[in-house]
């Protein structure tokens, strides 16, 4: 669900300034949604996977073995340029991730 | 009975888009001079339509439903996903398609036996397909067939039906009556990692792996780049690099001959591909 919930940000205009405006409500909302645009899926989270999308825990989001592309196309969008450049997000998530190898990512 | 007149394998490293805008950084010059003149290859062949291989990136499909392979067939259809326009500044497109000929490749009536494909009468094309359009037909103006290939949510297809794809387009291509001269591009990476440890290094995360592909694609050897492409082989190349397999089916959409060019171009994003084929009677 986790890679839903990334997937189902990236592609909204809407989510991704709702999630930017107040990531934990925002995460609450979609989980009590499931059925209701613009959210059609939500779903469920673990407290970890709902922790570290609402602080944007860079290496649990990556330990978790959230898909590669989607993770990292999230992260882009709720990040850049608001809250760093792009070469900044780059930084942080090579120090965040360097030692974690590669969870597999395989759903 | 149409006739393949091209079949080209590019990248689509979406950031090239704002990267190779005037004035193209040193780094990139290569790049633009090898799109440029693959442009004009496709110019020169005259094709009435093209098949794009590329690969889907959790646009068109998503885990709620994960073909191995679509084709999408519709006489228009959407290029760019709005968190592309948003992230890589590409544009919205509305392309031309060709439904003939995507329908003579699903077999009209019946999927063709070998390959189990799924369709799509409502194809939404992402940046495994509008970056190589862009810059080989920047109108747009030719007729396209999409087909998506699951090369980034595990399971994935194995090498060899990526190659067996390629023997089926070519001998599918070859009986249509719908187009009569058809190019085929395949979209794709080298060694390639987003997401992951190895990500914007400023090279590629394996140059062994590059020079091994390159070599297998130059010598169009399909059965060589089966044994190559090893899950794990793959993986240890970077976390993405399953896009490689599009060329596979590329260099068997070819006959397995010879590449007439077969590249790897270095820049900032690691190595990007350039292979070339030649037409049937070339």
């Amino acid at each position: 669900m986790l890679n839903k919930f990334m997937w189902e940000v990236d592609r909204s205009e809407q989510a991704v300034h709702a999630f930017r405006q107040e990531p934990a409500s925002f995460v609450e909302r979609w989980e009590s949604l499931a059925a209701v645009p613009p959210f059609p899926e939500g779903g469920r989270l673990t407290e970890m996977e709902r922790k570290a999308l609402v602080t944007l825990d860079l290496a649990a989001l990556y330990g978790f073995g959230a898909h590669p592309f989607l993770l990292w196309q999230f992260l882009r969008s709720v990040l850049v340029p608001e809250q760093m450049t792009h070469d900044d997000l780059v930084a942080a998530f090579a120090a965040a991730v360097a030692g974690l190898g590669y969870p597999d990512f395989a759903t | 009975m149409a006739e393949i007149v091209l079949t080209l394998g590019v990248p689509h490293t979406p950031l090239l888009w704002t990267a190779l805008r005037a004035p193209v950084p040193d780094d990139l010059l290569a790049v633009a001079a090898r799109f440029r003149s693959f442009r004009e290859k496709v110019i020169a062949a005259k094709p009435d339509a093209i098949v794009i291989i590329g690969s889907d990136h959790l646009r068109q499909f998503m885990t709620s439903n994960m073909p191995a392979f679509l084709i999408g067939k519709a006489d228009t259809m959407r290029g760019t996903h709005p968190s592309e326009q948003r992230s890589f500044g590409l544009p919205a497109s509305e392309l031309r398609g060709h439904c003939g000929l995507a329908s003579a490749l699903l077999g009209r009536t019946q999927l063709p036996i070998g390959v189990d494909f799924s369709f799509s009468d409502e194809p939404w094309l992402d940046h495994a397909f509008m970056v190589p359009l862009l810059y080989l037909t920047p109108a747009l103006e030719i007729p396209v067939v999409p087909v998506h290939t699951n090369t980034n949510a595990p399971p994935i297809p194995h090498a060899s039906r990526f190659v067996a794809l390629g023997r089926y387009l070519r001998e599918a291509i070859h009986r249509s009556d719908d187009a009569d001269r058809v190019a085929v591009i395949g979209s794709g990476h080298l060694a390639f990692e987003l997401g992951g440890p190895r990500q914007f290094l400023g090279r590629s995360p394996d140059p062994e792996f590059d020079r091994i592909a390159v070599e297998l694609i130059a010598a169009g050897d399909g059965e060589g780049l089966v044994r190559f492409c090893a899950y794990d082989r793959l993986l240890a190349a970077g976390n993405l690099s399953f896009q490689f397999l599009n060329f596979l089916t590329c260099t068997a959409v070819a006959g397995e001959r010879p590449a007439v060019e077969a590249g790897a171009v270095t820049c900032r994003f690691g190595s990007e591909p350039f292979f070339a084929w030649p037409g049937d009677w070339s």
